[in-house]
């Protein structure tokens, strides 16, 4: 495609979008209608977009970083300094920070030692660490998962489920920065926890 | 122009100018402050870029993928829900996913030309995790696996459009549309969400067409209106679709199709 039809082609979708995300139901067949030259294009990223990226939570919704970091800073540890501390790298730390980890699968052991590095009651961290789970738990999100027919209105109900949040395993197996030796050390305490 | 898009341009721009002088300790405290608009950091980006500062464009760079790395981890986790693979195969492949997004980003980022990144990073990650995944299914053989279960029930909407049919309002000529029964039938059993998937597979000259009839309920003539096409296009699209449809669902779990 052209570039100036490429801008053109985000400009359309992402007004599109920013209406999905101020809730007001876009109708496709407006978008179609009205622009005509990228009919395809745009009914290509519209399934797209509700098949996989309305399910994904933006950054706003994972969490702002702050409050991990912060509290490390006050101890006057940088956030790469705080990853060494606790023998992990810095996006596992992001991560972390962000609560973008399954709070159920993080091991005990790290919370312990992120409690004695931030100076911090235990339960205090586990409490920063599950805390957007528990917004995200409850009856709002299982009606979320559920299966819609495609004879119901739309309007009704979104078309995509929630997606849960990484394990700290899987966060450890697939990081890019760990290394070997990193990934087998937490792997085998994980094991220990029966996680 | 939208006023929402140019109090956006308009605030990022002011943004961009109040930043401290480039390369100074206040400067990179601002670049690494979580809250600073991802625009701003493209911006910077391409800034140290043109300056011909290597250490700086590799540290925002760096920047940018961290600050998006949880986001991209969950998208790379909810494609690869969509999939019917072993459970040792998802974290090789979210890695793959990853990686190969991170990839992309990296070249579109530092591509001076693509403008849009500087006003509306997230839309454009949109976009290039939809090449991403795309690519990536289409490399890995999974361009569609026919795992998705279909709905036994009789759609409302069908069983309302047949009681219309018998009852007419007020007995005057009915208009009758004949459509293919057998197109309705096949995207009718698909589950909503389901639907979204496999209008993904479709080539593109098929994708508006369902999306309006099955997705938006219009009627076959509606759509050919709004597309400004004829009726016979829409259904010769429509027959299309089921052909791709048929021949994806007919092969099973291996089901692959390439556009």
């Amino acid at each position: 495609m052209h570039k100036e039809q490429d801008l053109s082609l985000l400009h359309i979708t992402a007004q599109y979008v920013a209406e999905v995300q101020a809730g007001r139901q876009p109708r496709l067949s407006d978008y179609l209608a009205r622009y005509p030259r990228y009919a395809d294009a745009i009914a290509d990223f519209v399934a797209y977009y509700h098949a996989v990226e309305e399910a994904v939570p933006s950054m706003d919704a994972i969490g702002t970083m702050t409050t991990l970091l912060t509290t490390a800073t006050g101890q006057r540890l940088l956030p790469s300094q705080l990853a060494a501390e606790l023998d992990l790298t810095i996006d596992v730390i992001l991560l972390l920070e962000q609560r973008a980890i399954a709070p159920a699968t993080i091991p005990h052991i790290l919370c312990e030692q992120m409690a004695t590095l931030l100076q911090q009651p235990s339960t205090v961290v586990q409490e920063y660490l599950g805390s957007l789970d528990q917004r995200q738990s409850g009856s709002a999100v299982q009606k979320r998962k559920q299966q819609m027919k495609i004879a119901e209105e739309g309007a009704d109900y979104p078309a995509s489920s929630v997606v849960d949040k990484p394990s700290f395993r899987a966060i450890v197996e697939t990081s890019l920065q760990l290394s070997a030796e990193q990934r087998s050390r937490w792997c085998a305490m994980l094991d220990a926890e029966g996680i | 122009m939208d006023m929402g898009v140019v109090e956006r341009r308009t605030a990022l721009a002011e943004m961009y100018s109040t930043l401290p002088p480039y390369a100074s300790a206040a400067f990179w405290c601002a670049v690494e402050d979580p809250t600073l608009p991802l625009e701003i950091l493209v911006k910077i980006l391409r800034a140290a870029i043109t300056s011909g500062d290597e250490q700086g464009r590799r540290r925002i760079l760096e920047w940018i993928i961290l600050r998006t790395q949880a986001m991209n981890l969950l998208w790379a986790q909810r494609v690869l829900q969509m999939l019917s693979l072993q459970v040792d195969e998802r974290s090789v492949l979210a890695r793959d996913l990853c990686a190969d997004l991170h990839e992309c980003m990296m070249r579109a980022l530092t591509d001076s030309e693509r403008l849009f990144w500087e006003e509306n990073f997230l839309h454009c990650l949109y976009f290039e995790r939809k090449h991403v995944y795309r690519s990536f299914l289409m490399r890995e053989g999974l361009w569609y696996k026919p795992s998705a279960s279909r709905g036994m029930r009789i759609p409302r909407a069908l069983v309302a459009s047949l009681d219309c049919l018998l009852q007419p309002p007020n007995h005057d000529h009915l208009p009758l549309e004949i459509e293919d029964e057998g197109v309705q039938g096949m995207f009718l059993s698909v589950e909503r969400s389901d639907l979204l998937q496999t209008v993904l597979c479709l080539p593109d000259k098929f994708k508006a067409v369902i999306l309006l009839i099955f997705w938006e309920g219009r009627s076959e003539k509606e759509t050919a209106q709004i597309l400004s096409v004829s009726d016979r296009t829409v259904r010769n699209r429509l027959q299309g679709a089921l052909a791709v449809l048929r021949s994806v669902l007919s092969s099973d779990n291996e089901g692959y199709f390439d556009a």
